[in-house]
């Protein structure tokens, strides 16, 4: 696993996340290990199974955005060879093509086809149970978690949204639709930490990677976490 | 119901029998509370209408002295309702029908007043100053419980009025960030602490830049008569108040890292925009902070220094006060023992110490009246209910957290843990900031846990997660219930960590119990 910019894109948990991955490969005896590319570095020989970034200010934003067109090819690449690419909230900003703010605009990189603006207006703020589109995730499968952002994003036709919002606003309060997706890059701006509240999910992630269908673990809390996250979202609706 | 007080050297603790572990009927105490309260609850609303209105003529002389009176009476009533109620209504009344009141009382302290504020420690720092200023033989007001907007000022000033008076020396208060520019005014405090700027609850304050912004508008208002005494270790503080010409700087030369933990919001140079770097740093952001662009950098010598810093666990800490530039003339330097705990608070204590400076305390006091500090209210206190301690810790951010696994981890013996969390909007609604914190360090130590409140099962989730052995994992939903199961899971004493709600739901519980002081007073 890679995580981008570990020191400046880490506002709302992220760490968590990479937890979470960490210790449910480390219960299924899969080998886990993290490398970080922060700002002026590069992608050297690794090649990860997931690449991730996190969400940030608006200034560390800008700043890795950046730096960020740097790694456009190699972040294609990777997407490409089936490698999953995550984004959350800034990060998924910064997967779409840009992110229009009042003090300029931030490049992004067009893996996804999303444009985000800084819109006036509230903050969309609260709970957020997605029903996962199906593409995604055979089934009818839930993600709950929590959004924090200014930015309004809206899709373009070369990608779908990951889920469509049962509670809370999504990508932009009108569509209902949350995240993207398009083949193996993922952006949401569900922090939770996601894979914390979505324990079937990271797993999801995980199996990507080893590409193998996975045993379940033994595991008392994730699934309670899950199931009262979602029901508690739904009756506050 | 027996409660007593008992003084254990590093702060007070209070005993009380064991009925809230193993309950029984208790009838006359609740009946008797039952009746006087509804009574009271009336009375006090029909003050708090009368002192609002305008009936009773207009905003000065007589009639401001006669709703003075009322709202003293206001004050007094609200002991005997339900622990909830605001504690600052009486102020909050008062300044409705009378906006000058803060300034018309505030001026009537003879010694001026002294504000704090910051975004964690306030009321440690207001309560170490106040047990400083005690300690020379002076008789402080302050806003004991965190009411620190100006209604609860108001309502301390109040509860001290007296026939035109206020029997008071000065005023000690902790201002909320947001409303300090708003009690510079009123208030014209002669000195003023500018403790840290942390981010905290990210969807009440926004970002911190904000709020860093309009405290440096408040200081290019004030008259280079008022003190600062400023953070030295907090770059955004130091730096935004650098332009006024009365600081006295306070800090850390201790740290026990080289650099801010990863994830930790370092700011920008305020001067230049640059990163900044350091060498040295303690909690959070705080430490030897340079720009390597303008050269800006952490004042080398700040006239109150802490150094030599030991953590006793949760008990408290101790470290050697350097005091330079005293009003002697000369560098003094005290070993003090503090019965706060934590490295934080020890940065708290040089807070106060720079205040007493500024106001002229001699060092003796300043030295002894640290030492002789107990616990502030709920951040870390213990309690005796029955055969079991039960110590309450509060944590509501990354920052705080790292603080008290810090303590936590030079605690001797297993950790016996009560996890509480809970997500109201007092709390910040969102606990995902338990991730950003290392309880990995913690799970090596933890015999038995705990977890309640309304995320109790995300608290679980990190626990297990961290490390700690699921088997010992226990989750009950509300408050009674975690506390009753932990209190007989543990051989040893408990350690309770909760957020701000589930501690005040915490101690509510077992206050109701008749176990500790009703804590608004």
């Amino acid at each position: 696993m890679l995580v981008m910019y570990p020191d400046r894109m880490n506002l709302y948990a992220d760490r968590g996340n990479v937890l979470v991955l960490a210790q449910r490969c480390r219960r299924r005896d899969i080998a886990f290990e993290l490398t970080a590319v922060r700002i002026g570095e590069s992608f050297g020989r690794t090649s990860p199974d997931l690449i991730y970034i996190g969400g940030g200010q608006d200034r560390d934003q800008r700043a890795c955005g950046a730096d960020l067109q740097r790694h456009r090819d190699a972040l294609t690449a990777a997407a490409s060879t089936g490698a999953t690419v995550l984004g959350i909230c800034g990060g998924f900003q910064l997967l779409g093509h840009e992110y229009i703010t009042p003090d300029g605009t931030i490049a992004g990189l067009g893996l996804l086809d999303a444009v985000t603006t800084h819109a006036g207006g509230p903050r969309l703020v609260g709970n957020v149970v997605i029903a996962v589109n199906a593409a995604v995730a055979p089934g009818s499968q839930v993600l709950v978690g929590f959004e924090n952002h200014q930015g309004r994003t809206e899709l373009g036709a070369g990608c779908r949204p990951l889920g469509t919002a049962l509670v809370g606003a999504g990508n932009n309060g009108h569509d209902r639709s949350e995240g993207a997706v398009t083949g193996t890059v993922i952006g949401t701006y569900l922090h939770g930490p996601l894979l914390a509240k979505n324990a079937w999910f990271a797993d999801q992630l995980i199996q990507r990677a080893v590409g193998y269908p996975l045993l379940p673990v033994v595991d008392r809390f994730a699934d309670v976490v899950h199931s009262r996250a979602v029901a508690a979202a739904l009756a506050a609706r | 119901m027996n409660t007593t007080e008992r003084d254990e050297g590093f702060g007070r603790a209070m005993v009380c029998d064991d009925s809230l572990v193993h309950p029984s009927a208790n009838g006359s105490t609740v009946l008797r509370m039952s009746v006087r309260a509804p009574l009271a609850r009336v009375g006090a609303a029909m003050i708090d209408r009368a002192i609002r209105s305008r009936a009773l003529g207009g905003e000065h002389g007589r009639c401001f002295a006669f709703r003075v009176g009322a709202a003293r009476t206001l004050r007094r009533l609200d002991r005997h309702t339900n622990t909830r109620i605001d504690p600052s209504r009486a102020g909050r009344a008062l300044l409705a029908a009378a906006p000058h009141a803060l300034g018309t009382l505030a001026g009537r302290l003879p010694g001026g007043c002294v504000l704090v504020s910051a975004t964690n420690g306030k009321t440690t720092t207001t309560n170490l100053l106040a047990e400083i200023v005690r300690s020379a033989g002076g008789d402080p007001v302050v806003n004991h419980l965190g009411a620190n907007m100006p209604g609860g000022v108001c309502a301390e000033l109040i509860g001290r009025s007296h026939r035109g008076a206020v029997r008071a020396d000065l005023g000690v208060f902790e201002a909320d960030e947001l409303w300090l520019e708003h009690m510079v005014g009123p208030l014209a405090p002669r000195v003023i602490v500018l403790g840290n700027l942390f981010r905290d609850q990210l969807d009440r304050m926004g970002e911190i830049d904000r709020v860093a912004a309009r405290w440096r508008l408040c200081v290019e208002g004030l008259p280079s008569s008022t003190v600062l005494v400023v953070n030295a270790d907090d770059p955004r503080v130091c730096q935004l108040a650098a332009a006024h010409p009365t600081v006295v700087h306070v800090g850390l030369a201790d740290h026990d890292r080289m650099a801010p933990l990863v994830g930790t919001d370092v700011p920008d140079c305020l001067h230049c925009g640059a990163t900044l770097t350091y060498h040295g740093a303690h909690v959070g952001h705080l430490g030897q902070w340079s720009c390597p662009t303008c050269g800006d950098r952490r004042p080398p010598w700040p006239t109150i220094e802490a150094s030599d810093v030991t953590v006793h666990g949760l008990r408290g800490a101790s470290f050697l006060l350097t005091m330079r530039a005293t009003p002697a003339g000369a560098e003094v330097s005290e070993r003090v023992q503090l019965s706060v705990p934590g490295r934080f608070n020890v940065a708290n204590a040089t807070a106060a110490a720079g205040a007493a400076i500024a106001l002229g305390y001699p060092v003796s006091a300043i030295a002894g009246g640290l030492s002789r500090s107990p616990g502030a209210f709920g951040r870390s206190e213990r309690l005796h209910i029955g055969d079991h301690v039960l110590t309450l810790v509060l944590a509501k951010n990354p920052c705080g957290f790292d603080e008290v696994i810090n303590m936590l981890e030079s605690e001797p013996g297993p950790l016996e843990l009560l996890f509480v969390l809970n997500d109201r909007d007092l709390d910040g609604r969102d606990v995902s900031w338990i991730w950003d914190s290392d309880v990995e360090r913690l799970a090596p130590h933890v015999a038995t846990a705990t977890c309640g409140g309304s995320r109790a099962a995300e608290a679980a989730l990190r626990l297990d997660y961290a490390g700690v052995d699921a088997s010992v994992i226990e989750v009950a939903d509300g408050i009674v219930e975690p506390l009753r199961r932990a209190m007989q899971r543990a051989s040893g004493p408990v350690v309770a960590i909760t957020n701000y709600s589930a501690m005040l739901d915490l101690r509510e519980t077992i206050a109701e119990h008749g176990h500790a002081a009703r804590y608004w007073w």
